[in-house]
């Protein structure tokens, strides 16, 4: 997933630019097409953190007033988006710790309907499993990088700009992640290609 | 950590791990959630503009400050002008009003009697009292 699809970086900029302007100057509706750009990403980000797709809605909420709130801060040479998504990444931090989660709770699984082949069930159920426990092992922070970066398609430096990293340790941090999910995983890699 | 240049770019993505993670992963917000989600945030966003853009007290105090002060100026000169008199005035002596000047007549007429005089200036001290008579 590219989080500015169907636009180059520049065109963003100077939308985004345009856009935040344009809120500035008191038009609340042109607000609009940001939150449409860049909620499903910030809902990721919440979700990678909160493991809880309420908590992850409220987040975006909040962490969209929040923007707006601060919007004079913005530099407007600059791409919204990273800037967005440190806000979303602080805020979930903040709302993690008021809701006394542990970081490393367990991830909600998607649920496959059951088939009628018993066998393909139990074996997609241990692979699921496999995957849900080798994902818990991870370091916390090697684990949001992987999602972040294999699932939801942030590159490292936007990663980097979020966590407050340098986008080098991020790809180190995601090269580590990757490895020991390798070496948990590479049993199904074949039951996977039969599919 | 190398320091040869591999972490200067990003890797490319890993098929594997995203069918694998992305197996157990939620997927992203469904559309009608990620309307109703964008719904919810707009109209709050509605909400915050419109209070944000209502005037606080001190800002109508400040835009009415400078008539405020030059309605005040206006009292304190009009008040001035109502105790003091008023600086365009004529400042020779008030004439004698007409009641004194014709008593004053009177009494240079009949210039010994001080009973005259005395009834009418309005002195009472001598008032004849029914029950002060022996």
């Amino acid at each position: 997933m590219s989080l500015t699809e169907g636009a180059g970086p520049r065109d963003d900029i100077a939308a985004d630019a345009a856009a935040v302007e344009r809120v500035l100057a008191g038009d609340a509706e042109a607000f609009a097409p940001m939150v449409r750009r860049y909620l499903q990403p910030a809902y990721n980000v919440g979700y990678r953190l909160l493991g809880n797709r309420q908590d992850a809605e409220d987040l975006v909420q909040e962490a969209f007033l929040t923007a707006l709130a601060n919007l004079r801060s913005f530099d407007r040479s600059r791409p919204f988006g990273p800037w967005f998504y440190r806000i979303v990444w602080t805020r979930g931090l903040n709302l993690r710790k008021s809701l006394a989660r542990r970081a490393a709770e367990p991830l909600e699984s998607e649920r496959h309907p059951g088939t009628a082949d018993p066998a393909a069930d139990a074996e997609r159920t241990e692979l699921a499993d496999t995957v849900l426990g080798a994902l818990a092992e991870l370091p916390e922070r090697q684990r949001l990088i992987v999602q972040l970066f294999d699932l939801d398609g942030f590159s490292g430096a936007e990663i980097g700009e979020m966590l407050g990293l340098n986008p080098g340790t991020v790809r180190w941090y995601l090269h580590q992640g990757r490895r020991a999910l390798r070496e948990r995983l590479a049993p199904f890699q074949e039951a996977l290609d039969e599919e | 950590m190398r320091s040869d240049g591999a972490w200067d770019r990003d890797p490319v993505p890993d098929p594997l791990l995203r069918r694998l993670v992305g197996r157990v992963s939620v997927p992203p917000l469904a559309e009608q959630d990620a309307a109703r989600l964008e719904a919810a945030i707009m109209s709050a966003v509605r909400r915050e503009a419109a209070r944000a853009t209502a005037p606080a007290w001190w800002e109508i105090a400040a835009r009415w400050a400078q008539a405020a002060a030059a309605a005040g100026l206006a009292a304190v000169v009009l008040s001035g002008l109502v105790l003091f008199g008023s600086p365009f005035s004529s400042s020779s002596a008030p004439e004698a009003a007409p009641e004194t000047a014709a008593v004053a007549q009177v009494i240079g007429r009949y210039p010994g009697d001080a009973v005259l005089a005395s009834l009418i200036s309005g002195d009472d001290s001598d008032t004849l009292s029914p029950w002060s008579e022996p």
